[in-house]
């Protein structure tokens, strides 16, 4: 389907033009990584599979990008993704099935020179924030991805908010078991890879502004699975640069976050809201960098009682809300070009929930994640990145420790 | 008597001296090189800050002002100093000129155009250095202290390549529009004529030139 809508594409482009001038842009990168961490690491809770915390040494992830143009104004854009499943990992080469094969982004453009306005349609990255610009493992400069991007809250993304989930062993091994629902427990503000399919306006004045507003069939915290997604999202982000060496942006997103073959029948999508408001900022000037977000979302979401197996329905919608902010430094060592230390602080916290007997808590337990990296460009296509994070989870004594080395090689 | 006849024997040595050493021979010619623009741009489908790739339109930023002829002589050593003024504009996410030719001991000043930051490294073995995020109009001195090609990157847009050529002689020059090129007051010698292309393999031809010679040597760089 996605190769027919390929070629498709590519015969009405050249169609178009008759003195057809073929250039492609590209971009790739390759990334292996010696990793270790603590006995209580979870992909939901730092992207490492609590199966796999011993030292491993593993392909990461791959990524070509490439643009295709035709001409002036019409352009594919593509990114090809192989990505490990879930964070497992099982030593290099040795089981290919673990790792997936994803058109992360497949769309076409159309933008002009005598216009600040253009359009892409497709699947394309999310404009919200400013992570998701960081594509490729080589642009970060620290490798775990922010909380806000990551952080499986205590929301299933089949089935909504469930009172006390992480909290109550009773639940533990729903959460821990292949569950036919509560496997996919854990829902994140935002998802890790940031690819929608969906439709997207832009208005830009190179490096002074830029306006962007997509139409989306996925959620924004949606993973990326499927080519046609479910329930119509609206993101949007302003960005501005104040001037040279400061810049800020603003996202909005409103979307239904849950998968409508999971729900209820005597639900709809639409009684699942995720509201999300983000600022990015950034400031750079010598070898300093401070950039960062802070993301605020609102679920608005039936409770489901997973005794009884359903929802409690009766005008029993409540609203949550979680806070996240991080903030990365950077500094560059002039006396040895090519390498650079990195420091990011991280937290995310919840507001309050029904605790399931009347009451009112926390609806998921604070977290607080510090994260150092040190880097080296050994030349123009291999860098070497050490990274060590360590999370507190509110409440819990658990090791999420990780230790991550990691050399990519980019063209 | 004796007065006038050393005067005109020390006026003979004198003449005869200054004629060798700044001898008049002149390498003039044309380069022919591939017009089609390349295909395949590596580094160019994205700026890591998110923000949209833009290339400058100014002539210097265009392959066919980018190439270098250079003189290496083969039967004596030339002596080079350090070039004056010598600089890099970054202008629209371009290095501008994208080769700019030095000696060896020449400082370049970087100098930003754009209303936003650059990033200047260059990972070149020997060659590495780092400027950092350089406000605009604020020119950065680096020295240069090796010969060869020091290949410029931007960490913020990576698809900014530029190149400053560190030479070993004082005889070269950029081809203009055309493609022509000419280099005078060359002393009598043998020389390696190199032609620097930024995205070819560099050409070279020996050459032998005396006497006010006025030689030309012309080069096809098109693609067989």
């Amino acid at each position: 389907m996605k190769n027919t809508i390929l070629v498709i594409c590519c015969l009405f482009l050249f169609s178009l033009s008759g003195n057809a001038q073929f250039q492609m842009d590209w971009n790739a990168d390759i990334n292996l990584e010696l990793s270790v961490a603590g006995s209580d690491a979870h992909y939901w809770y730092n992207n490492f599979h609590r199966d796999y915390t011993n030292t491993s040494f593993d392909l990461t992830q791959a990524n070509l990008i490439a643009g295709f143009g035709f001409n002036p104004s019409w352009k594919i854009n593509t990114h090809l993704l192989i990505n490990r499943q879930a964070a497992q990992r099982a030593g290099l080469f040795r089981k290919f099935d673990l790792y997936e094969i994803v058109y992360a982004k497949l769309n076409i453009q159309w933008s002009s020179s005598n216009t600040p306005w253009s359009i892409v349609g497709g699947r394309l990255m999310n404009p919200f924030g400013q992570f998701y610009g960081n594509q490729l493992y080589s642009d970060r400069h620290i490798l775990d991805t922010p909380l806000a991007y990551s952080y499986g809250t205590n929301i299933s993304k089949n089935v909504g908010f469930v009172p006390l989930l992480v909290e109550d062993d009773t639940y533990s091994e729903l959460l821990r078991d292949d569950h036919p629902i509560f496997r996919d427990w854990g829902t994140p503000v935002l998802s890790r890879l940031g690819y929608l399919t969906g439709i997207q306006i832009q208005y830009d004045l190179p490096e002074k502004l830029n306006a962007s507003i997509l139409f989306a069939k996925n959620a924004p915290n949606a993973y990326a699975e499927s080519f046609f997604g479910e329930g119509w999202s609206l993101i949007s982000h302003f960005n501005y640069r104040i001037n040279y060496f400061s810049k800020f942006g603003l996202s909005f997103s409103y979307s239904p976050f849950v998968e409508e073959n999971y729900i209820s029948n005597r639900l709809t999508l639409s009684d699942f809201r995720q509201t999300i408001i983000g600022l990015d900022y950034s400031f750079g000037y010598g070898f300093w960098e401070l950039s960062g977000e802070i993301i605020t979302a609102w679920y608005s979401v039936p409770i489901f009682n997973i005794l009884l197996d359903d929802y409690i329905l009766g005008g029993n919608f409540f609203t949550l809300n979680t806070t996240s902010f991080y903030m990365d430094l950077k500094y560059e060592f002039p006396f040895l070009t090519g390498a650079y230390a990195a420091y990011r602080f991280d937290i995310l916290s919840f507001g309050e929930g029904p605790d399931g007997s009347g009451g009112r808590t926390a609806w998921d337990q604070e977290v607080i994640r510090n994260a150092l990296s040190f880097g080296y460009r050994i030349n123009s296509f291999w860098e070497l990145k050490l990274s060590l994070a360590d999370q507190n989870v509110k409440g819990r004594d658990w090791d999420q420790s990780t230790f991550r080395l990691m050399t990519s090689f980019f063209w | 008597m004796i007065q006038r006849l050393l005067f005109f024997f020390l006026f003979l040595v004198f003449s005869t001296k200054t004629s060798a050493q700044f001898s008049e021979n002149e390498v003039f010619g044309k380069i022919t090189f591939p017009t089609s623009p390349k295909v395949l741009k590596r580094g160019t489908a994205y700026n890591r800050d998110g923000t949209k790739v833009m290339h400058s339109n100014d002539p210097m930023a265009k392959i066919n002002r980018n190439i270098i002829v250079s003189l290496h002589p083969l039967s004596f050593k030339a002596k080079t100093q350090p070039l004056n003024n010598a600089s890099i504009t970054q202008k629209e996410q371009t290095f501008i000129p994208s080769v700019l030719p030095v000696t060896k001991g020449t400082t370049v000043y970087f100098l930003n155009e754009d209303e936003f930051f650059h990033n200047i490294y260059s990972l070149t073995p020997g060659s590495r250095f780092n400027i950092g995020r350089r406000p605009p109009g604020d020119p950065y001195p680096v020295k240069i202290k090796k010969n060869g090609v020091i290949k410029l990157s931007c960490d913020i847009h990576p698809h900014m390549y530029g190149i400053i050529l560190s030479l070993d002689t004082p005889y070269f020059c950029r081809v203009d529009k055309a493609g022509n090129y000419r280099l005078k007051n060359l002393p009598d010698g043998t020389y390696k004529l190199s032609i620097f292309h930024p995205q070819e393999k560099e050409t070279t031809r020996t050459i032998k030139i005396s006497g006010r010679e006025k030689k030309e040597v012309n080069f096809d760089l098109k693609r067989p």
